[in-house]
């Protein structure tokens, strides 16, 4: 008996799973104030004084907890970028536009966000974040809609 | 500390295998790591495993390959991971004492599902996933980070890429085997900026297996073993800007801890061959940095010098690497089966002769968070 | 010789259905410093993490050790994640165990977590049947342990009955009164349970685990920093685990093989002959009442059809001579990927003489088991106070 080759190789499936994930307080009080204060905080820890944005409970450097929150920038200097050519499924923003690691004024590691599509987002270049109008902000770190440079702004590419 | 070799391994051809399930795979590629070395799977007194349940689509993923991987009725655990940690793991349970051997094994078919979801998911929810980051885009901002830093040209990346498609190309079991030339790779599209297309690892299906003994079972069966002489492991904090993206720090972490466990000091010298997890080429580069080879920002330097080409002195991804064939949670686990057959001198095609110490390096997380290694020697 | 190993310190967060306060780093990280603080060490002097939880889907974050185990202390540093289904706990602390005993390392932090409450758990249930097979009808957890309840029922009837299966849930949810970590502590009847709604026949809802957020931890140490820490360290004595084929059909559940087997390593490795009068107390895997007979059978703390007597007598009350789930079990919280390692501590904290109000009396040797998958997974762990 022969058995003819199956057409079928495939199954299609999908697994779509709804969340509601838990911030935890730091995380939480950190929306809330881009939300409701147009303000970036970072978390200053107790044991090694690193000031982390965006914060957490407990230091990823030394391990020691969370002491207190300090607010940091607006303006921050983009560290290193990356132009996002296409656009994509869950996308923040309508490409091209850039994939940026901003270190704020005042804070000790960097921001990962976003930024246009723009020849002076470069390496060294001054940002300074455009929030979105208050009625559109949702308490998420997209309530910052990117990080926009400032004047002709020097630094390497 | 108990002396333990791997004394058999195998691969599948990798690729995009439409007419092979996981268990299909699985199966394959176990008989034959256990042919390779004249055991059955009665011999096997432990099997660790590795594998995903995103890549899988479905919880516990191994649990429909525990019989296909001949685990069924035997002392069994996975590894939420790289292959080369679950090695590190079996490693482990032979040195305790209480079991003489064990089959490692790792699989995934990444073409079965979108790329960019997998290592999207992997993002947490807060503060990443609603910019829709994933593998590329963070490995992007780290090359970035790490060729200005050092002032890098963007050629250096591109010629790690046609370094191991060549690679590449000699070696049958690779999925990709054309070689590709430096106009090719630089004029590749970039998805995300440095990165180019021709520099990402691609999307492939593969297993692989190996089987490790204790010294007296390696000796009787009067196989020549790849000695494990040491191994380490590390991770990053996961923040990328709470980490130094120019440095692959998890790595020298990692490979700091096999070396001292394989008495090594001078890795250039000390060490014959290397396979290690590019899965963008730039990462090559950092990595000849992170496992010692050469100074700080002087990466591009040994490339050119032709040190780490097939005919160098310390021949990097003889294999074509994970720029050739990634089958996501088996690639390192194949890195350290590369690595094996050359110092056993059971190398097909490009055989690296008179290899006796070679390195083999497994990453993970967003742009190398995590790294693992393994030195092994003849 | 193998390196002797102990657990000189544990931690665990209290189990609720929902812990609105802490994110799942924290929920893990909380229940890792209580381990170490326990252990009277700092974090500084932990060589190693091993990190466990069940299926990535529960949480929705893939590869989830890179994101929580650097709240965990140690980063950088050595971090692996076990993941093996509900085993997953208690596949963690054996993870542990073999980073020590190898010599590879000196004192590890095992930590195994879960929070349900961020995802819809029964869909990361029935996520782990097969999409060629069984997914189309899969209903969680629940479906197929009725299967195997009514399977162990009607092998074992009239000897053992559906009040046996409740005489389980009373005597663990009494248990829990004396826990402060259980979830659920409220004192219930036989005939409470009884007349709780059906949920898969024979499970009733009182024969049902609830569905829990939490973490626990244990330090695992070698033996010159064990005694030099610990008062009562918990060595390691034996150690099993098996694994079997998926294939419904070929499983005996009402006396799973891979059971039976891990046990046998064990005791193997612990040189015991007969565990029912060898060992003092048990922890076992009970997700639903009747899982609790099964398992004591397949262990051999009774013989085949014996679990309803064993239940009906008292043996396996606290107060008994044969004390089963002192904590109050998976029945009182069920923190799926940490309910594993939950068994292994409270048979450690036996034995260490820090259980507190539901503290056995004279524990020697404690027995701590799991199960997981498609009952196709089993562990077993037997702490003793000495070596």
């Amino acid at each position: 008996m022969s058995l003819k080759p199956p057409e079928l190789t495939y199954l299609d499936g999908e697994m779509r799973c709804d969340y509601s994930w838990a911030t935890g307080e730091v995380v939480g009080s950190f929306l809330t104030a881009l939300r409701d204060q147009g303000k970036i905080l970072a978390a200053v820890c107790e044991g090694c004084g690193v000031v982390s944005v965006p914060p957490t409970s407990y230091c990823e450097q030394c391990c020691s907890e969370f002491s207190d929150f300090k607010e940091v920038g607006p303006r921050g200097v983009v560290m290193s970028w990356a132009r996002v050519a296409d656009d994509f499924e869950g996308a923040p923003v309508a490409a091209p536009f850039r994939y940026v690691l901003v270190r704020l004024a005042g804070a000790d590691t960097e921001l990962l966000h976003v930024a246009p599509d723009d020849e002076r987002v470069k390496i060294g270049a001054t940002v300074s974040p455009e929030f979105k109008p208050r009625p559109e902000r949702e308490g998420a770190i997209t309530d910052i809609r990117w990080f926009v440079p400032e004047g002709e702004g020097g630094g390497e590419q | 500390m108990i002396d333990v070799g791997v004394i058999g391994w195998a691969q599948t051809a990798h690729g995009t295998l439409e007419r092979q399930t996981h268990q299909s795979l699985v199966y394959l590629v176990v008989n034959e790591a256990l042919s390779s070395c004249r055991l059955s799977i009665h011999d096997i007194d432990v099997v660790i495993d590795a594998g995903s349940d995103f890549l899988d689509g479905r919880g516990i993923s191994t649990c429909i390959t525990v019989d296909s991987m001949g685990a069924h009725f035997k002392e069994e655990s996975k590894i939420a991971g790289d292959g080369l940690l679950a090695a590190i793991y079996a490693h482990m349970r032979i040195s305790s004492g209480l079991f003489s051997t064990a089959l490692v094994v790792a699989y995934g078919k990444s073409s079965e599902s979108p790329a960019r979801s997998q290592s999207m998911s992997m993002c947490e929810p807060f503060y990443l996933r609603p910019l829709g980051l994933d593998a590329t885009s963070a490995a992007a901002l780290q090359a970035r980070a790490y060729l200005h830093h050092y002032g890098v040209g963007e050629e250096a990346p591109a010629k790690v890429a046609v370094k191991n498609r060549a690679n590449g190309a000699r070696n049958s079991q690779a999925q990709l085997r054309a070689p590709v030339t430096i106009d090719e790779v630089l004029g590749s599209p970039q998805r995300v900026s440095p990165i180019h297309e021709l520099e990402e690892a691609p999307v492939t299906d593969g297993a692989c297996a190996l089987v490790m003994a204790e010294a007296d079972i390696a000796r009787a069966l009067g196989v020549r073993p790849a000695w494990i002489s040491g191994s380490g492991h590390a991770m990053d904090p996961y923040s990328p800007g709470a980490r130094q993206m120019h440095k692959a720090r998890p790595a020298a972490l990692a490979a700091g801890a096999a070396y001292q466990g394989a008495g090594i000091s001078d890795p250039l010298s000390q060490l014959d061959l290397l396979e290690v997890t590019e899965l963008y080429a730039h990462q090559e580069l950092m990595l000849y940095e992170a496992l010692g080879l050469c100074g700080e920002g002087e990466a591009a330097g040994l490339l050119d010098s032709g040190a780490t080409g097939p005919g160098g002195a310390v021949p990097v991804n003889v294999s074509g690497g994970a720029l050739c064939a990634n089958p996501v949670v088996a690639t390192g686990l194949v890195r350290l089966v590369e690595a094996c057959s050359h110092v056993t001198g059971r190398a097909e095609g490009d055989r690296i002769d008179g290899a006796c110490k070679a390195l083999a390096h497994a990453s993970g997380g967003l742009a190398m968070q995590t790294a693992a290694c393994m030195i092994v020697e003849r | 010789m193998t390196r002797p190993v102990a657990v000189i310190g544990t931690g665990q967060t209290k189990y609720v259905s929902r812990r609105d306060d802490k994110n799942v780093p924290e929920i893990a990280r909380e229940a890792g410093m209580r381990a170490i603080e326990d252990a009277g060490l700092d974090p500084s002097d932990i060589d190693a993490v091993v990190i466990g939880s069940a299926p990535e889907i529960f949480e929705g974050v893939n590869f989830p050790e890179d994101w929580i185990a650097p709240a965990l202390g140690l980063c950088p540093g050595p971090v692996m994640r076990i993941h093996t289904g509900g085993t997953v706990g208690a596949a963690t602390g054996i993870a542990g165990f073999y980073h020590v005993a190898s010599g590879m390392f000196d004192c590890v932090l095992a930590v195994a977590y879960q929070k349900l409450s961020d995802g819809e758990a029964q869909y990361g249930l029935s996520a782990c049947y097969d999409p060629l097979w069984d997914r189309d009808f899969a209903c969680g957890a629940p479906a197929l342990v009725g299967l195997q309840s009514r399977q162990y029922l009607d092998r074992h009837a009239p000897a053992v009955t559906e009040e046996h299966g409740a005489m389980v849930a009373v005597k663990n949810r009494k248990n829990a009164l004396l826990n402060p970590y259980a979830q659920i502590r409220r004192e219930i009847t036989v005939a409470d349970v009884m007349s709780s709604p059906p949920v898969a026949e024979p499970l009733k809802l009182l024969d049902c685990c609830p569905t829990s957020d939490g973490a626990a931890a244990m330090v695992i140490a070698e033996e010159r920093k064990a005694r030099r820490h610990c008062a009562h360290p918990a060595w390691f004595t034996g150690v099993g685990t098996c694994s079997e084929s998926p294939y419904v059909p070929h499983v005996d559940m009402a006396y799973p093989e891979s059971c039976v087997r891990a046990a046998q390593q064990a005791y193997q490795m612990a040189w015991i002959y007969e565990p029912a009068k060898e060992l003092d107390v048990a922890e076992v895997y009970e997700a639903f009442s009747f899982q609790e007979l099964i398992w004591c059978e397949a262990l051999g703390l009774c013989g085949p059809g014996e679990g309803g007597k064993m239940v009906e007598s008292g043996r396996t009350a606290l107060d008994g001579a044969f004390p089963v789930n002192a904590s109050g079990g998976v029945l009182s919280a069920n923190p799926i990927g940490a309910s594993a390692m939950i068994r292994q501590i409270e048979a450690a904290m036996q034995v260490m003489g820090r259980a507190g109000e539901h503290q056995v009396e004279g524990v020697h040797r404690a027995l701590a088991h799991s199960w997981g998958g498609a009952i196709q997974f089993s562990t077993v762990t037997i702490f003793a106070d000495e070596i």
